[in-house]
């Protein structure tokens, strides 16, 4: 017989853009457009998204628990964004997951990556 | 006035209050577009209820694994809203935490963890939260009859506990009822699920859910209806002489979609349970699995329904009635551990064409990205197809950037948590 324990509580309620644990250096910026769960950098005083890969980024966007949950988190006009610790972040897709300690790159458009993304591989 | 935002640990550290009521009590309301916080931040067990009393735009945020477990002397709901005016309250969720309403009354019979009386209108989300009675004959998760009402459970979870046998939801003119990501399915006692009104919009995805009665209806006088949604479900049915979604009872759909379910008795097939009865025609019944029932759906009225690429396996009858039935597979769906399609099911697909399901009871993609053409699947889960590599001339990713993080764990589909030094 077939068994659906847990099956839907498997689905974390968080996605990109949590910080986790209480040891986090997280600050307040204005926001003009970064998204929530991806590094961003600073552009006139204010956090946008990352446009080039070797951009520096300032931190990871994080989600604004002041806001309802169904507002978009993007329009926020302030956000936290965590440049120390640990945090949920978008990912681009891979078929096999990095191992755990590896270092990481971060693409263009903010999202983390296992691979330079120019060697054709990790 | 400001919204405020207040911290709740049982130390008091850092000027934290150390109890909820304090920190309500030193809260003001917030508005639409800046909602006061009330953060509990530790894993504390708060022995007290919660009254919300005047207070609008607040929402309560558990940034760690408390438990709110009063044991009060007289029996009483655990979370009381909207008492003297529309409330818009939410409780969520931080850190990926797990926090537990658990009220331990043992006197308690049919009461609500959240409670709002018939006047005020209340627009309650609650994101994350476990529900655990633990004292008590039968507790139910909401009750509010208040008209408008719009109620929204996200990510929640009902844990063992002593639930009424009567209705988990009481919601007798609510505005709507949305169950996401929700895992009902230890509330196993209770006759029926949600009991609604005549102008209910009901939308439940991605959830499990095991009553004897999906939803009912309260009192004769239909209302214009409102739209029905029931998407990439599990249910487990009773074997009972009993229509577990049944529409024909009041519940005035204007349209809707019942698709990608699984209605399925865990134990014996039964020969009494019918899974659906509707006198609509607007509410298609498409991409779903029936096991081990009495009846797969039957027709109220002189109508004609329709029914696309269902799947249908050991039940002792099918579709009865009027339906424009096509497509219907009948045979084993061939379900593995945990739900998921084997690879040589025929509900693999298999399914008519839904463009607005866009995702499985996973939240994986629909249909899945490694096929050209994607056809849907039918039933909650869309099997992923594996991905057939690079072509000859594979999509090269621009430069990324080393940057001082690294890997922790996935926590879900494309998300990681890292580590930023």
């Amino acid at each position: 017989m077939v068994r659906f324990d847990n099956i839907t509580t498997e689905i974390p309620p968080e996605g990109a853009g949590e910080a986790y644990g209480n040891t986090n250096i997280i600050l307040t910026a204005e926001n003009d457009g970064a998204k929530v769960g991806r590094f961003a950098k600073f552009s006139n005083g204010k956090l946008v998204p990352m446009t080039a890969a070797d951009d520096a980024p300032a931190g990871v966007v994080l989600r604004d628990l002041t806001l309802p949950v169904d507002t978009d988190p993007d329009d926020a006009p302030l956000v936290d964004y965590l440049v120390k610790g640990l945090a949920t972040v978008e990912a681009d897709p891979v078929e096999g997951l990095p191992e755990v300690g590896a270092q990481l790159y971060v693409t263009a458009d903010g999202r983390v990556a296992e691979a330079s993304g120019d060697e054709g591989g990790a | 006035m400001a919204a405020t935002h207040l911290i709740v640990k049982k130390s008091g550290d850092d000027g934290a209050y150390t109890t909820i009521a304090a920190a309500i009590a030193n809260s003001t309301s917030g508005t639409s577009e800046y909602w006061s916080t009330i953060t509990i931040d530790d894993d504390g067990a708060y022995d007290e209820l919660i009254d919300f009393g005047a207070l609008d735009y607040i929402k309560i945020i558990a940034a760690n694994n408390c438990t709110i477990a009063p044991n009060p002397p007289n029996a009483a709901a655990l979370v009381t809203m909207g008492s003297t005016a529309p409330a818009n309250i939410q409780f969520d969720v931080a850190n990926g935490a797990n926090p537990t309403l658990a009220p331990a009354a043992s006197q308690a019979d049919k009461l609500p963890l959240f409670a709002w009386g018939d006047t005020h209108a209340v627009d309650l989300l609650v994101n994350g939260w476990r529900f655990q009675p633990t004292a008590g004959t039968g507790w139910l998760i909401a009750e509010g009859k208040a008209p408008g009402s719009a109620v929204k459970f996200d990510s929640c979870r009902a844990l063992g506990g002593p639930w009424t046998i009567d209705k988990i939801l009481k919601l007798d003119k609510a505005a709507s009822l949305t169950v996401l990501d929700c895992n009902m399915e230890n509330i196993v006692s209770a006759e029926v699920f949600a009991q609604i009104g005549p102008e209910t919009v009901v939308d439940i995805q991605r959830s499990s859910i095991e009553a004897d009665t999906l939803l009912a209806i309260e009192g004769s006088t239909p209302g214009t209806g409102g739209q029905l949604d029931i998407i990439n479900n599990i249910f487990f049915l009773s074997d009972k002489n009993v229509v577990f979604l049944d529409l024909s009872d009041g519940v005035n759909a204007t349209g809707g979609l019942i698709a990608h379910n699984l209605f399925m008795r865990l134990g014996e097939p039964s020969t009494l349970v019918t899974a659906i009865k509707t006198p609509y025609s607007n509410v298609d019944v498409n991409n779903n699995i029936f096991i081990g029932l009495g009846t797969v759906g039957t027709i109220d009225g002189a109508v004609t329904v329709t029914a696309n690429n269902n799947c249908v396996y050991g039940c002792s009858t099918g579709f009865v009635g009027n339906w424009a039935e096509a497509g219907t597979v009948i045979a084993d769906p061939k379900l593995g551990d945990g739900g998921d399609l084997e690879p040589d099911s025929p509900c693999i697909d298999a399914g008519v064409d839904v463009n607005t399901v866009t995702v499985d009871i996973l939240g994986r993609p629909r249909p899945s990205p490694h096929e050209d053409p994607g056809k849907w699947d039918i039933g909650p889960w869309e099997y992923q197809h594996e991905d057939p590599g690079p072509g000859p001339d594979p999509d090269p990713e621009p430069g990324n950037e080393l940057i001082n993080a690294t890997f922790v764990r996935e926590v879900a589909e494309n998300v990681w948590l890292i580590s930023v030094k």
